[in-house]
């Protein structure tokens, strides 16, 4: 192998306050090569990554591109020196095309000034057939599947000459047939010359389409291998550190009767395209249902009809003998159903608000917390502290905003102020999105307590390590539909990717 | 007089005379919406704009430093706009409204302390734009189509047309819209979001001014309080109405042009109540009010559940 070095960044340390981000990283990456960078969520990657593309500054170190000593302070900077960067998040303008997406800022002129959009055109598809991309350019992005949107990002690096090209996590969004044909653009991409710095924490990816792999938690790197002398289980260890697979102390569980009966749900999305098709579902008191699944298959659309937050457009939601399906999410609530949300900063909070505040969100008009429409602020209070220690929040007091704790005191707020009503049923999308391992275990240990004293769960989850670990039974969702209802301990991690693939058998 | 003779060319003139001060703030209007601006100012600044035209042509006795006066008086309030949104973070649609009702209330005032005159503002000294007469038309079957309009129909086409090409030819125009679409991928894309936003808010200022100033000088030459009489807000309904391109919203404007010329032909012929003949635009507006929310309801169509 060519080792040529395209990126060396040396003894770069990052602090933001109360957290280190970066501590004394190493991190190389040879020309050529697919290079990924794993780690959980708050292992440090994204910071590293931001550091290398411009956005944030080190501390401390030392950054190398081609050979050379750079001082990063902005993006034009990285764009300029060859790098390009897909965020998770795509920056596309929705009515515009990928030719007009790729060259804004940048068109072509003619020689009257105004933008020469045949030969932007021609440029992008010019571009898009040396790396074997299929574009539409006639096709606005906001009719684009992800995958295309994900392509016309990456084709909007290489249309400003990125020869280093950073993909962050590009495989969550997408389809395992959308993966497989992301990996066959990145070889394309290597087979040309460039370098692809691939930043996931899905290993069994890594293992496929990785040259290389470095591994980060809690800021350090814990080991760099090539992928031809590693294991999954070897990368699991260095990634968290102790046990391989996440493990949750439970009993068997003890169904008793039928709480929530759904009968060929159909559900349509924003867009009015059918997002659930026909799921039938049933949860009783005592167990813990998981929905896995690719995420866009409609997990989140049957959560919310299950919430009151969409309409379902056909089919019954029977709650113990009543149909609530489009009720309104105060009468769900008021059923003693709770919602801990997918989207913890805009549906699951308000962020701009106190901690008490939010805690109080379910609660704050009945008694004791407010009489004839004014709060009792002591109860208040002390409700909100009991919650605070309850739910172990880590914030000096209940007055500070919400905006000011890390994701993982952030979701605790969410959970607590959920599983504070006692709810018979417990919807829980997402539930440990963005939160760090010890936090992680005590979500999973209060979901799992639930289920023991009586309670009905709900776990809707894209990680499928979460879902086989924390629930019962586990229906596989894809295009709308539970393709396959398994028992998370008779099938494994391969059979399951089957599933999520929409193999049905 | 047969229903039909009501359609002929003096309506067709009576309707561009109609649209024009229209379709001009509105483009002004769409060009802010495209941007991501909503610019409820519009209605102060062209009041703003009226006054200070008809002040400067009363004073000098000259169009031209009237129309100087309106123009400026327009970027003026731009440019107070500009600085309470996105220099102060004011929120828009409220600095919008402290505008409108400032500038109501100061032309009234002004008018009342420097002239003495309440209601309205009224001189031989005042001086208006007059039609142009294109003599090489003369005789033309085009004459009566397009000669003896005043400025106002002529640079309402320019702009139509001028803008659409900004929109759609120019890296300008892909900046303005990218910056309302999605500001981050503009940003992303090296576009200074602000400095696009600041651009089509001085802009649309120097548009509404104009509009503004075609209100007093033009086929009047004279001020009364409130002349804008919500044709700021009109032009924002007939911006969205034409989703924000220019000749969309040129269209939309010609529609209330439209109604407000039928209007006064039929008060003509029928002797209808003039104040019923005023409502025009006004029940118009929440005519296509309604056909908007209808147009957005119809954008999502849901597909069909198949049958088991």
């Amino acid at each position: 192998m060519n080792k040529e070095i395209a990126i060396d960044l040396k003894n770069i340390t990052k602090a933001y306050p109360g957290v280190v981000a970066n501590k004394n990283v190493d991190f190389q990456v040879y020309k050529g090569e697919i290079h990924a960078l794993v780690g959980e969520n708050g292992a440090g990657k994204s910071t590293l990554m931001k550091i290398l593309y411009g956005i944030e500054q080190p501390d401390e170190g030392e950054i190398f591109v081609n050979g050379s000593s750079e001082v990063i302070s902005k993006v034009e900077t990285a764009i300029n020196l060859g790098i390009g960067m897909v965020h998770q998040e795509f920056t596309l303008v929705p009515s515009f095309t990928a030719p007009e997406n790729i060259g804004l800022g940048q068109e072509p002129k003619n020689n009257r000034g105004l933008v020469d959009w045949k030969g932007l055109n021609n440029a992008v598809m010019d571009i898009a057939k040396k790396y074997g991309f299929e574009v539409d350019p006639g096709l606005k992005m906001i009719d684009a599947s992800v995958g295309v949107q994900q392509r016309t990002e990456i084709l909007k690096t290489l249309y400003r000459n990125a020869n280093i090209l950073i993909l962050d996590e590009p495989t969550a969004v997408l389809t395992p047939q959308e993966t497989d044909e992301l990996f066959t653009v990145i070889r394309t991409l290597v087979d040309e010359g460039k370098t692809v710095i691939f930043i996931t924490h899905k290993l069994r990816e890594v293992m496929e389409i990785a040259d290389r792999v470095t591994v980060m938690r809690a800021g350090e790197v814990q080991g760099v291998s090539e992928t031809g002398n590693t294991s999954i289980t070897e990368l699991a260890s260095q990634m968290v550190g102790r046990e391989v697979f996440l493990q949750v102390k439970k009993d068997e569980a003890q169904p008793t009767e039928k709480i929530l009966d759904v009968q060929d749900l159909w559900v349509h999305d924003a867009r009015g395209l059918l997002a659930v098709k026909g799921i039938d579902l049933d949860i009783k008191k005592g167990e813990i249902v998981g929905i896995a699944g690719v995420e866009g298959n409609g997990q989140t659309e049957l959560v919310e009809a299950l919430t009151g937050l969409r309409k379902a457009s056909k089919g019954k939601v029977m709650y113990l003998d009543e149909d609530i399906a489009s009720s309104s999410p105060k009468n769900i609530r008021r059923k003693k159903i709770a919602h801990i949300p997918e989207d913890r900063t805009n549906t699951g909070l308000n962020t701009q608000l106190s901690i008490w505040e939010n805690l109080i969100g379910n609660s704050y008009f009945r008694k004791p917390l407010s009489s004839r429409g004014i709060f009792n602020l002591k109860k208040v209070g002390e409700h909100a502290n009991k919650l605070r220690e309850d739910f172990d929040i880590r914030a000096p007091n209940v007055s500070l905003k919400v905006k000011s704790l890390s994701g993982g005191n952030q979701q605790k707020v969410v959970v607590a102020r959920e599983l504070s009503e006692d709810p018979s049923l417990t919807i829980a999308s997402q539930p440990t999105r963005g939160v760090d391992i010890g936090n992680i275990e005590a979500i999973h240990e209060q979901l799992v307590q639930m289920r023991d004293e009586g309670g009905a769960v709900l776990l809707v989850s894209a990680e499928l390590d979460e879902v086989m670990a924390v629930a019962d039974r586990v229906g596989v969702m894809y295009e709308g539909q539970i393709v396959k209802w398994v028992n998370p301990k008779e099938v494994d991690q391969a059979q399951m990717g089957l599933y999520m693939a929409g193999v049905k058998d | 007089m047969e229903w039909i003779e009501i359609f002929d060319i003096s309506l067709l003139r009576s309707l561009l005379r109609s649209t024009a001060p229209i379709a001009i703030v509105g483009l002004a209007a769409a060009l802010c919406s495209a941007a991501g601006v909503l610019n409820i100012g519009l209605e102060g600044k062209m009041l703003n704009a009226a006054f200070a035209g008809v002040a400067a042509s009363y004073y000098t006795e000259s169009v031209w430093a009237g129309l100087a006066a309106g123009v400026t008086a327009g970027l003026l309030t731009a440019l107070l706009f500009g600085l309470l949104s996105f220099t102060l973070g004011a929120d828009e649609v409220l600095a919008g409204l402290a505008i409108n009702i400032f500038s109501l209330a100061g032309t009234t005032y002004l008018m009342r302390t420097i002239w003495g005159q309440a209601g309205f503002f009224s001189d031989p000294r005042i001086v208006g734009f007059e039609p142009i007469h294109f003599t090489f038309l003369e005789g033309s079957f085009l004459e009566p189509f397009l000669s003896d309009f005043t400025y106002s129909v002529y640079l309402m086409f320019f702009l139509a047309v001028g803008l659409h090409i900004v929109y759609y030819r120019t890296r300008l125009g892909t900046a303005i819209r990218a910056t309302g679409e999605n500001p981050e991928a503009a940003e992303d894309a090296g576009i200074n979001t602000v400095r696009i936003k600041w651009l089509v808010t001085i802009f649309s200022g120097a548009l509404a001014g104009i509009s503004g100033l075609f209100l007093s000088l033009e086929n009047l030459t004279m001020f009364t309080e409130g002349m804008s009489a919500g044709k700021g807000y009109i032009g924002l309904v007939a911006s969205s109405f034409g989703n924000n391109t220019p000749l969309g919203t040129f269209g939309a404007s010609a529609f209330f042009g439209l109604g407000d010329a039928i209007g006064i032909r039929l008060q003509g012929v029928y002797e209808l109540d003039s104040r019923l003949i005023l409502m025009i635009p006004y029940a118009l507006t929440v005519v296509v009010l309604i056909l908007i929310g209808i147009r957005q309801r119809l954008k999502v169509r849901p597909v069909p559940i198949p049958e088991s």
